[in-house]
């Protein structure tokens, strides 16, 4: 795999687990 | 005092690189906003167990993005230059478990998922730490460090050569005299030069060591020397006038000292230490 690919495919995924946890973890104070 | 910026060639050469470094791992930052906002408005409904969690959250992500972005630094000085030690600590690794461990124990304790979807956030953010930013160097740079000199040795001569040559640029920053801070702005120029020829050829270190040692030495000393009593406003045309010579008879001589290097002479490279010594007392300057 090409490395931009898989800087790629990592900043992605790292976007998704950490702004899922962040945004769920506000929705559930409210 | 002027607040311009001194031109310093050989600092940033590299203003791409300067600027991508700046922002790798602003991510680390930014994607944890919402918690800061959850521990907040729990702190405002005077939710006490929510405030802990979410703030303790917060605080553990910005710490992994702190520990990330020096690992960072430090991969960075490790890829520019020719000869390096790997780090010591591993900090991205150190930043990358603590980011899961973060990520899965907030999705676990403050976003209301189960243990087993929690690991498994936990171990998607490692995995997705370790494809965008990759792993810690590991191996040394040696080059072609060979018989005769060990690469503790070379490491430890241009580490020690380093400190000496950023001393006499910060003194430098301190001499308000356009002529003298060309003059020391060329010596540093060719003291780096002699540097990075060595960092090609490390076998030229044992015949260099010696100059390296005595010659940045002499001209650190000289010219702190030269700082304080122009500080002190006690400086005299005369010992301007000693200043210059020393600073013309060193850099003649780190202009020498380079050319033997190139030439692949194998004699020791000529220093003679009480010539520099002499030299700095009949002017005065030390």
């Amino acid at each position: 795999m090409p490395k931009t690919m898989q800087r790629l495919i990592g900043f992605v995924l790292l976007s998704a687990t950490l702004g899922l946890v962040s945004l769920q973890a506000l929705i559930q104070v409210f | 005092m002027s607040s311009a910026k001194r031109y310093s060639p050989g600092k940033n050469n590299d203003p791409v690189g300067q600027i991508r470094l700046g922002l790798k791992g602003i991510l680390l930052y930014l994607m944890p906003m919402p918690v800061l906002l959850a521990a907040v408005i729990s702190l405002v409904k005077g939710n006490f167990w929510a405030t802990i969690i979410n703030g303790g959250a917060f605080a553990a992500f910005m710490l992994a993005a702190v520990i990330a972005r020096h690992g960072f630094k430090v991969e960075y000085q490790y890829n520019i230059k020719k000869l390096a030690l790997a780090p010591r600590t591993p900090y991205k690794t150190v930043a990358a478990l603590l980011l899961s461990i973060t990520t899965g124990a907030t999705a676990w304790l403050a976003a209301d998922y189960n243990l087993f979807s929690s690991i498994l956030i936990g171990g998607a953010t490692l995995l997705a730490f370790y494809l965008c930013y990759g792993l810690d160097p590991r191996r040394d740079k040696t080059g072609s460090i060979g018989l005769g000199v060990s690469a503790e040795e070379v490491f430890e001569a241009l580490e020690a050569a380093n400190i000496k040559i950023d001393a006499i640029e910060k003194a430098r920053t301190d001499i308000n005299n356009a002529k003298f801070d060309q003059h020391l702005d060329r010596i540093i120029s060719k003291a780096r030069n002699i540097i990075t020829v060595i960092e090609s050829d490390p076998n030229d270190l044992p015949r260099a060591r010696k100059f390296l040692k005595v010659y940045l030495e002499g001209t650190q000393r000289v010219t702190e020397s030269y700082v304080k009593t122009h500080r002190n406003e006690a400086t005299t045309v005369e010992l301007d006038t000693n200043f210059a010579n020393v600073l013309n008879s060193i850099e003649s001589t780190f202009d020498e000292q380079h050319e033997k290097l190139k030439k692949q002479d194998r004699f020791d490279l000529d220093v003679n230490i009480e010539v520099l010594e002499t030299q700095l007392k009949r002017e005065g300057i030390i």
